[in-house]
C-alpha cells in the first residue's frame, strides 16, 4: 500500500522557523490586531452607553413630559378658575337686590368700574332685554347703545341653552375689535334679561400666558377650531395650532414643527368652553437637559475612545514589536540550526570529498615519480622530451581536478544568508549530483534524470537548495544501501514547479513518515545521522513559499516530492512535459 | 619473462594511475599485468597466476572489499595490499579480515609500497617453502605408511591440491 502525506500534516512548528516575513505582514498583522482590539473594547462600551443613552432619554424624557403636562394642566385650571370668576363677577353684580333692572347709566358706569378693579380685562357692559336689544351700555363704545344683537350667535345660545351664562370666542362683532364676552342671563319679573361684558383677550392672554411658568415657555388659548383665543397668530405664526383633534379628557403632549423650529406641544381642554389651553416650549429649550446628557455623553464616549486607540496603539505596536522580534529570533535560531546541519552534512561528506583529492595526488605522485626513475640512470631509461611533456600536463590535469574537488566542498560549505534570487533548478541538481556522484557510482546507484524542458526559473536560495537536495540523496542512497536508483524528475503541474526524488530503497512504514519532519528522528545507526536533515529541509522549502510531500511503499521505495510555486509571472495555463 | 620476477596484478578504475604505477614497477623486476575492474581482475586471475595484488577500494560495478573476497577465494596463497584514497578504519579492519596483507592510502611513497610488496612476496614464499615442506613430510608419511598403489593414489591428490 503505498503511503502518502503532506509535509504540512505532520511538520512540528519548530521547523517552520526559516520563513520570513515582510514588513507588510506586520503591517497587517497590526492593522489587524487594532481593529479587533478596538472591536473588543468598544463594541461593549458603545452597548452599554446607548443602553443607558436609551433609558435615561426615555426617562428623562418622560420627566420633561409630565412637568409640561403638569404645566399645561395648571394653566389650563388658572384659565378655567379666571372665566369662572368672569362668570361669577357677573352673576354677583346682575341681581335685583343690587341692582335695578334695567339699570340706569350710573349704575352701570358704577358696575363697570367694580368689575374692572377687580379685573383689567373687563372692557365694557351691557344690558340686553329679551329681545337682543342693548338697552343699556357702559365703556368706550357708547355706540353700540340700541343695537339689536337677537341674530348674535352667543346671544341664541345664551337664550336658548341651558345654562344661565355663556362665554364666546374671539371676535370683532360691532365694534370691529377683537374681544370675547362672557354673558349671564336672569329672569325678572318674568322676563329675561342678559348681562354681558366684553374683555380684552391680550389681558387674558397675559394672565394666561404672563405667569412664570417655564423659561421659554409660552402659554395661550385656542378654539378647536385651533384658532388663537389670547394672542395674535400675525405676529406669533410659532403658536398656529391648526384644527384640534376630538376633545379628549387627558391632556395631550406631542412634538410639532411650527415656523421652521421644533415645539413641544402640551393641550389641556378648559372646562368652561371649548378652549383648550396650550403650552408650548421650543423643543431645544425642552430637551436641553437631554441633550446637554448627550454631549457629556459623546465628550465622555469620545475621551474614551482617544484614550483606548491611544493604549491600543501602543499595545498592538509593542505586541507586534515583540512578535516581529520573536520571528526574528526564531528565524535566526532556525538559520543557525540549518547552518550546524549543514556543517553536519559537510563533515559527512567531508571525508569522502577529501578521499577524492587523494585520486589525483596519486597521480601527480606516480607521474612524478615515474620522471624522476626515468632521469635516474640505474633503470637504464632513455628521457624522452615528448613523454615528460606529456606527463607534465597529466600532473596539470590531475591538479585542476583536486582544485575542482575542494572548491566544491568549500562552496557547499558557505555560511550564506538564505538570499531568495531566481534559480534554474536543473543546474542546482546537477551541481549537488556532482557532489554526491562517486558516492552514488561506487554504492552501485544508478541516477535517472528525467527533466522537463523549459521549466521556469524558480525562487529560492540556491544554496539552500542544494542543502536540501542533498539530504535528500543522502537518505536515498541510505535507503537503497547496495543496487539500486535514484529517479530525479521535473515537472510542472498544476501551478507549480514539482521535483520528484525517487528512489528504489527499503520505503517507510506510516509510523516512520508521520515522524520524518521532526528534528533528530533519524533510522540511521548512531553516529550516521543528526536527524536533521528533513525538518531543515522542510523549512527551507516552506521559506520558499513552497511544499513537500512524501509517498512511501515498504519494500518498493520512497518519492520525496518538491513543489515550488511558479514566479508571478509566469503564465499558469501552460504545462509541461518530460 | 623472467620466471623469478614478481608477478603483479593492479586493479584501479584510474587509468592513468595504473599505467604509471605498472611502468614503474616494470622498472624494478615487477611483472605487472594492469586491468581497471574487478570483472577483469577475476578474468586475468583465471587465466594466470599472480604473486600479489594492488586493489583500489571504490571502485564501480564491483568494490575492492568484494574482489579481494574473490581473488583469495581462487587462490587463497594471493597476497593482495589494498591501495585506495578513500581510507578508513572500518574498511581496513574489514579487509584484514578479508586477508588483506596490507592497507595503503594513496598517494603512497615509492619506497613504502616496495617494502610492504616485498614483505608480502616473502610472506608468500614462506606460505610456499612452508607448504612444501609440509607436502615433502606427507610425502614420507605416506611413502612409510601406505602400500605402494595408496602411496601412489596419495600423492595424486597432493599434487593436486599442491597446484
Amino acid at each position: 500500500m503505498v503511503n502518502r502525506i503532506d509535509a504540512d500534516q505532520v511538520a512540528p512548528p519548530v521547523v517552520r522557523g526559516m520563513e520570513a516575513h515582510d514588513p507588510g505582514y506586520y503591517e497587517q498583522l497590526r492593522r489587524r490586531l487594532r481593529w479587533q482590539l478596538l472591536f473588543a473594547y468598544c463594541a461593549p462600551l458603545g452597548i452599554l452607553a446607548l443602553y443607558f443613552h436609551v433609558q435615561y432619554s426615555v426617562t428623562l424624557g418622560d420627566r420633561i413630559h409630565n412637568h409640561l403636562r403638569s404645566l399645561a394642566e395648571n394653566q389650563r385650571n388658572t384659565a378655567d378658575l379666571f372665566v369662572q370668576e368672569r362668570v361669577a363677577n357677573l352673576r354677583n353684580a346682575f341681581h335685583p337686590d343690587t341692582l335695578n333692572i334695567p339699570p340706569g347709566v350710573e349704575d352701570m358706569n358704577r358696575l363697570l368700574a367694580e368689575l374692572v378693579r377687580s379685573n383689567p380685562a373687563f372692557v365694557d357692559l351691557g344690558v340686553f332685554d329679551a329681545d337682543g336689544n342693548l338697552i343699556s351700555y357702559a365703556g368706550p363704545y357708547p355706540s353700540l347703545r340700541g343695537r339689536d344683537y337677537s341674530a348674535e350667535g352667543w346671544y341664541r345660545q345664551l337664550l336658548a341653552g341651558t345654562r344661565d351664562y355663556v362665554v364666546s370666542d374671539v371676535y370683532l362683532g360691532f365694534r370691529g375689535k377683537p374681544h370675547f364676552i362672557v354673558a349671564v342671563r336672569r329672569n325678572v319679573s318674568e322676563r329675561a334679561w342678559v348681562l354681558r361684558a366684553s374683555l380684552d383677550p391680550e389681558k387674558f392672554g397675559e394672565f394666561v400666558g404672563g405667569s412664570a411658568i417655564l423659561e421659554g415657555a409660552q402659554a395661550y388659548i385656542v378654539n378647536s377650531k385651533g384658532q388663537s383665543q389670547t394672542v395674535s397668530l400675525e405676529r406669533h405664526p410659532e403658536f398656529e395650532v391648526g384644527p384640534l383633534p376630538v376633545r379628549a379628557g387627558t391632556t395631550s403632549i406631542a412634538e410639532v414643527g411650527a415656523a421652521g423650529k421644533s415645539y413641544l406641544r402640551a393641550i389641556a381642554w378648559l372646562t368652561v368652553n371649548d378652549w383648550a389651553l396650550v403650552v408650548q416650549v421650543p423643543a431645544a429649550q425642552a430637551y436641553a437637559p437631554l441633550w446637554r446628557a448627550r454631549a457629556a455623553l459623546v465628550a465622555i464616549m469620545v475621551l474614551t475612545l482617544v484614550f483606548i486607540l491611544w493604549v491600543v496603539v501602543r499595545s498592538t505596536r509593542k505586541l507586534v514589536g515583540r512578535i516581529e522580534k520573536a520571528h526574528e529570533a526564531q528565524r535566526s535560531l532556525t538559520i543557525h540550526l540549518f547552518n550546524a546541519a549543514k556543517l553536519a552534512s559537510v563533515g559527512e561528506i567531508a571525508a569522502g570529498v577529501a578521499h577524492e583529492i587523494n585520486n589525483p595526488l596519486a597521480i601527480i605522485y606516480e607521474e612524478a615519480s615515474l620522471m624522476v626513475d626515468i632521469l635516474d640512470p640505474a633503470f637504464g631509461q632513455a628521457p624522452d622530451m615528448a613523454e615528460f611533456r606529456e606527463r607534465l600536463g597529466a600532473i596539470q590535469t590531475a591538479s585542476l581536478r583536486g582544485r575542482d574537488i575542494t572548491r566544491k566542498l568549500l562552496a557547499f560549505s558557505r555560511h550564506d544568508e538564505p538570499e531568495l534570487g531566481p534559480v534554474q533548478l536543473e543546474s542546482v541538481v546537477e551541481r549537488v549530483l556532482k557532489v554526491r556522484e562517486l558516492a552514488l557510482s561506487t554504492s552501485n546507484v544508478e541516477v535517472r534524470k528525467e527533466f522537463a524542458h523549459d521549466l521556469p526559473e524558480i525562487v529560492a536560495s540556491a544554496n539552500q537548495l542544494e542543502q536540501v537536495l542533498l539530504n535528500l540523496l543522502n537518505n536515498a542512497r541510505d535507503a537503497i544501501g547496495r543496487g539500486g536508483r535514484i529517479t530525479l524528475r521535473t515537472r510542472r503541474e498544476n501551478g507549480w514547479v514539482q521535483l520528484d526524488v525517487e528512489d528504489t530503497g527499503q520505503g517507510m512504514t506510516p509510523e516512520v513518515m508521520n515522524k520524518v519532519f521532526f528534528p533528530f528522528f533519524t533510522t540511521k545507526g548512531v553516529g550516521k545521522g543528526t536527524g536533521l536533515g528533513l525538518s531543515i529541509s522542510y523549512g527551507i522549502i516552506k521559506s520558499m513559499g513552497g511544499r513537500i510531500e512524501v509517498q512511501s511503499r515498504v519494500g518498493v521505495g520512497t518519492t520525496f516530492t518538491l513543489f515550488f510555486p511558479l514566479p508571478r509571472s509566469t503564465p499558469v495555463s501552460a504545462a509541461g512535459g518530460s | 619473462m623472467s620466471q623469478d620476477r614478481i608477478r603483479l596484478l593492479i586493479v584501479d578504475d584510474e587509468v592513468r594511475f595504473i599505467e604509471t604505477l605498472s611502468r614503474r614497477l616494470g622498472l624494478r623486476d615487477f611483472d605487472v599485468t594492469a586491468v581497471t575492474s574487478g570483472k577483469e581482475a577475476l578474468k586475468t586471475a583465471k587465466q594466470q597466476h599472480f604473486d600479489l595484488a594492488i586493489v583500489d577500494l571504490k571502485m564501480p560495478e564491483m568494490s575492492g572489499e568484494h574482489l579481494l573476497g574473490l581473488l583469495k577465494e581462487g587462490d587463497p596463497r594471493i597476497e593482495v595490499v589494498i591501495l585506495t584514497g578513500h581510507g578508513s578504519i572500518d574498511s581496513a579492519v574489514n579487509c584484514t579480515k578479508l586477508g588483506a596483507f596490507c592497507y595503503l592510502q594513496k598517494p603512497c611513497e615509492t619506497d613504502e609500497l616496495l617494502r610492504v610488496l616485498k614483505e608480502a612476496y616473502r610472506k608468500r614464499v614462506e606460505k610456499r617453502l612452508e607448504a612444501d615442506a609440509a607436502r615433502m613430510s606427507e610425502v614420507a608419511r605416506i611413502a612409510a605408511d601406505h602400500s605402494p598403489l595408496a602411496a601412489l593414489r596419495r600423492l595424486r591428490e597432493l599434487d593436486k591440491e599442491g597446484s
